[in-house]
């Protein structure tokens, strides 16, 4: 659940109680965000067509992945997915507000939930696919760091980055995210 | 004397405790078929960093279930678990077709493993009630079932928040430890 900052409310309220910021440890590779702990179960509860959850420090992220994560991030998605999110909007029930969000995209703008296809399945990159292109083909391969016994990786056929290795193009940052990292 | 009567009474009747691991790539639905299967109930889950361990009584056998946390860079801590294991239930999101090859992977893996040779194999194709989910036909070839040699092993299709599929399996997983399999 996000606030109009693109924070994940929990983590905000985290920050705010002025405990030492860890930021998010989970991210939802097909929508390009960065979510707190108990948002990704709630993430996961959708189904991999609606949001596809990956931890941080525990899951291995692909480079095209990573790739979305920085040309996505949560300012950018939450423009297209609360476009029409009125300010008075109830979000005591984290699961209804995330749900109504991203499943039954009640706030996307009408006419862009025609034009934009539903981000998803077969690792279609959705929202953003035309600027996805141009970041891929501008970004330098993250660093790549060997994991024995990840299978993701063989299979993938192609070299697989933890995140948290990843570091940030010097270029202006595109989202928010960059301020997130957890490490 | 009660509790000499409660041992005769299990000998006679087959009442026994199998080991069984539950395990399968993060958010395959591990947890929630621990849950439901352990309360009857749909619970709101996190992701597992680590396990939880539950005790299921079911057809006169006390299943310890162990539910495993299955983020890649945990999936390696799986084999801490697999001695003295009696059955392994294998649990896939048929939705996320992405990964199946994943799925499957870590399947055979686990399948090679010296510690489980006599482990027989519940396959859960789980997550059934989402849009383009693969039916148990289909997970069957995905997960390459036929070139199980030498094992028991089942599948069936779930759907764990309705609590479909979960106890026809666990009928099985009973019928087949009882006859003598794991």
């Amino acid at each position: 659940m996000l606030n109009s900052g693109g924070i994940c409310i929990p983590v905000f309220t985290y920050m705010s109680s002025r405990v030492v910021f860890r930021g998010p440890r989970w991210g939802s590779v097909n929508l390009g965000i960065f979510i707190c702990m108990q948002c990704s179960g709630i993430h996961r509860s959708l189904g991999v067509h609606i949001s596809q959850v990956r931890s941080i420090t525990l899951d291995t992220w692909l480079p095209e992945q990573v790739a979305f994560m920085q040309s996505m991030g949560n300012g950018k998605s939450n423009k297209y997915w609360e476009a029409q999110l009125p300010p008075d909007c109830d979000r005591t029930s984290l699961e209804k507000f995330i749900r109504a969000k991203y499943a039954e995209k009640r706030w996307v703008r009408k006419e862009e939930t025609q034009a934009i296809p539903i981000p998803g399945r077969r690792r279609n990159l959705s929202l953003e696919e035309k600027i996805l292109t141009q970041q891929m083909a501008q970004i330098t391969p993250p660093p790549l760091r060997s994991r024995k016994g990840s299978l993701d990786m063989s299979i993938a056929n192609t070299p697989a980055v933890a995140n948290k290795d990843h570091s940030p193009s010097p270029s202006p940052s595109p989202s928010l995210w960059a301020t997130f990292d957890c490490e | 004397m009660g509790i000499l009567f409660t041992r005769m009474f299990s000998s006679l009747f087959g009442n026994r405790e199998a080991r069984i691991l539950v395990l399968g790539l993060d958010n395959a639905g591990k947890t929630t078929i621990l849950y439901r299967l352990q309360m009857g109930e749909v619970v709101s889950t996190i992701p597992t960093i680590g396990f939880n361990v539950e005790t299921v009584q079911y057809n006169n056998i006390k299943f310890q279930v162990w539910d495993l946390g299955g983020q890649t860079s945990i999936r390696p801590y799986w084999r801490c678990y697999f001695p003295n294991t009696q059955a392994v239930i294998y649990v896939v999101d048929s939705s996320d077709t992405d990964r199946i090859l994943v799925a499957k992977e870590e399947f055979h893996a686990i399948l090679e493993e010296e510690e489980l040779k006599g482990a027989v194999v519940l396959i859960f194709a789980n997550k059934q009630d989402l849009p383009g989910a693969l039916d148990d036909a289909a997970v069957t070839e995905a997960l390459e079932l036929h070139k199980i040699k030498s094992r028991q092993w089942a599948i069936f299709k779930t759907c764990a928040i309705k609590g479909e599929g979960l106890f026809e399996g666990l009928d099985w997983l009973s019928n087949t430890l009882k006859s003598g399999g794991g």
